[in-house]
């Protein structure tokens, strides 16, 4: 792992000149810069601190798990959870949703709930810089102190990846293609451009690297194709995998694709996207093209940028995560400071449940530390169902932890289960796995 | 909700089989009694102890109308004396089996890792009386949603998955005299609280409003547990 500039957040007077230090030019911040002397220099407005303060920036599955948990291993904590987005959506099930097995209230939920029965703060806010020295978080409605920061700001895309680099044309395949791996608007169009689809090939696609949720394309090619059929649609699934195979469940997808899609669901293997064409709707893969009439294009993934912009990304990392203790989650050489959830640089599974059960070890390992004592790793748990049909709704699942090889310092799959025989138990199981989390976070 | 820690070990005159001394050491917050409540058939009558069948387990609400649990009569004689503790480290002893044979156990019939329960409408919490593919072995609980396994010859110890402590048990008494079944209170880390928390809307739909909460008394109905429940789970 390469060696990082650290820095504690620069003064922000003369904010333009303090920043060549890092030498990390895109890590200018530029909004920081220029409020300076607005909110940029007054506390923000939020109920005292009752204890020992820890900040958890990102209101995902990761951060919110944090928040509950911190409270519940030492009530004397006062946690602040901030989060930029007003209401709760979830990306685990927007799949089923695509598709009509639940509504939209099934995703969407309270940042008030979770907070009010969490027992912590939720701060409705931006961040925009930390200061590790003087350890605060400044947001666009002023700064919190904090004497534990966890950062949890989940992925970014990575369009350069898939060879566009102009920024119009990224923005015209955000708009109209989006990923729809970052909840919110991105799945709301694809849900409308799904209600209105009148015929043609729809493509999706599936990066390289360890995308967030693995299974997760694959899955919604299943969901669309199903929506196909149902509604006697004249309609094709391309699904384009930049992968040599399906990368986790293939047997399972494998065996639908082909007993339950054939014919309406078209999987590509090796075929990673070097070029998009947006006006003539085309990409292109090393030896073809595609067309296609609508699309939700899934590019590259990377750590929040946000990440970049604090100087604790690793960029030689080719997902530019976080630059922390594999085992402690803290930034390394600072351990007030932590980075969790699909910003890690562990190569586990992007999902909710490993966020889940990640963060609950890593609140006991806060509160272990707060009181001058530390504590052994522990493995995240990843159980992950996909829906591979919706008349019944019938899945397949995993279940895996993790095991740390200290020789070479890597992590590899230990006690893993597929279960990659579909049935309507399994499926009714995908829902109840994903209320019992929402329970979890939320009540 | 009324909470009550345990009082007296020796209340009932027909006593609890199985007090070992092991007792005393236990943590005293993790032994409550409630009502004593007598588990009756859907027409209304005692059951029989003697009657139940081995590994057909039955569903009963205990201590609170809303609060489900499982009977088991298991295979063969469940010795007690097992070393436990809740997630937030109170230890006690599990008192094995009572009845015939010292067979019979009852468990909350509410995961202790995300509370997934059996409601009228589905159980993805169930005993699996044959071998299960999560377990890799029979006699177990599991909990289908997360993939929990519980040893019910074990105190409802967690044998696999997330689960952070054991099933609730539901602390039985036996009438040798008449073969009837009591349910006296729990022993283990109670999740009662953050059930009812947590299941609001449904248990006023499974219930009505003002239902669930409210303390078992006199006798509570026990039903076999595919009778009890649409969809059943098993994993």
């Amino acid at each position: 792992m390469s060696k990082l500039t650290r820095r504690g957040f620069m003064k922000v007077t003369g904010a333009a000149a303090a920043v060549a230090v890092s030498g990390v030019a895109a890590s200018i911040p530029v909004a920081a810069a220029t409020k300076a002397g607005t909110m940029f220099g007054r506390r923000a407005e939020l109920p005292k601190a009752r204890g020992p303060r820890v900040v958890v920036v990102g209101g995902g599955w990761s951060g919110l798990t944090i928040a509950k948990y911190l409270k519940k291993e030492d009530s004397k904590f006062d946690v602040v959870l901030i989060e930029r987005r007003a209401t709760f959506m979830s990306c685990p099930i927007s799949n089923l949703w695509l598709a009509g097995v639940v509504n939209l209230e099934f995703l969407e939920r309270s940042y008030l709930d979770a907070a009010r029965f969490g027992g912590y703060t939720f701060f409705n806010a931006t961040v925009m810089d930390v200061d590790r020295t003087s350890r605060k978080v400044h947001t666009e409605q002023g700064y919190v102190d904090y004497d534990y920061l966890v950062l949890a700001p989940g992925i970014d895309y990575n369009y350069a990846a898939i060879g566009v680099k102009d920024p119009d044309e990224e923005y015209q395949l955000r708009t109209l293609y989006p990923g729809g791996f970052i909840p919110g608007s991105e799945h709301l169009s694809i849900k409308n451009k799904l209600d209105s689809f009148e015929g043609g090939v729809f493509l999706l696609t599936v990066p390289a690297g360890n995308y967030r949720c693995l299974p997760g394309p694959y899955e919604r090619a299943c969901m669309v194709a199903s929506i196909f059929k149902k509604n006697k649609i004249n309609g094709k699934v391309v699904l384009l995998d930049a992968n040599p195979d399906i990368t986790i469940k293939k047997d399972g997808f494998h065996a639908a694709f082909d007993q339950l899609y054939k014919g309406i669901l078209e999987y590509h293997r090796d075929s990673a996207i070097e070029s998009v064409d947006v006006a003539k709707r085309e990409v292109k893969t090393k030896f073809d093209t595609f067309k296609f009439d609508d699309a939700a294009i899934y590019p590259r993934v990377r750590a929040s940028k946000l990440l970049e912009r604090l100087g604790l990304a690793d960029m030689k990392n080719p997902q530019m995560e976080a630059h922390i203790d594999v085992l402690k989650y803290n930034v390394v050489g600072d351990k007030r400071v932590y980075v969790t959830g699909d910003s890690r640089p562990m190569p586990f599974s992007k999902s909710g449940n490993t966020a889940n059960s990640e963060g609950r070890f890593v609140a006991k390992l806060i509160a272990a530390r707060a009181h001058g004592k530390e504590i052994d790793w522990e493995s995240p748990h990843t159980i992950c169902y996909s829906a591979v049909s919706t008349d019944p709704l019938q899945s397949i699942s995993v279940d895996a932890y993790y095991k740390y090889n200290p020789k070479d310092q890597s992590f590899g799959f230990d006690r893993a289960q597929l279960f990659e025989k579909w049935d309507p138990a399994r499926g009714q199981a995908n829902l109840e796995w994903a209320r019992g989390l929402y329970r979890d976070m939320f009540t | 909700m009324k909470r009550r820690d345990f009082v007296r070990i020796c209340t009932s005159a027909l006593g609890l089989v199985a007090v070992t001394p092991a007792l005393l050491a236990e943590d005293s917050r993790a032994r409550r009694l409630y009502q004593r409540v007598k588990l009756v058939d859907g027409g209304g009558a005692p059951l029989k102890a003697s009657a139940l069948k081995p590994q057909a387990p039955q569903l009963f609400h205990y201590p609170y109308a809303g609060t489900p649990c499982f009977l088991v009569r298991l295979n063969g004689s469940i010795a007690g004396d097992v070393p436990l503790k809740t997630a937030d480290d109170r230890r006690y002893v599990w008192t094995g089996g009572i009845g015939p044979g010292h067979s019979i156990v009852a468990f909350s019939a509410i995961c202790p890792h995300q509370l997934s329960y059996s409601s009228k409408h589905q159980s993805f919490i169930n005993y699996q009386a044959t071998p299960s593919p999560v377990a890799h072995r029979a006699d177990v609980i599991t909990c289908c949603a997360h993939y929990s396994v519980f040893d019910p010859g074990q105190g409802g110890k967690v044998l696999d998955g997330p689960a952070p402590q054991p099933l609730t048990t539901i602390l039985l008494e036996h009438d040798t005299g008449t073969d009837e079944l009591y349910a006296i209170g729990t022993l283990g880390g109670e999740l009662f609280e953050d059930f009812f928390n947590a299941y609001r809307t449904e248990l006023i739909e499974e219930f009505g409003r003002g239902v669930s909460h409210q303390e078992a008394t006199g006798t509570t109905m026990t039903l076999p547990v595919e009778k009890y429940a649409a969809q059943i789970f098993k994993c």
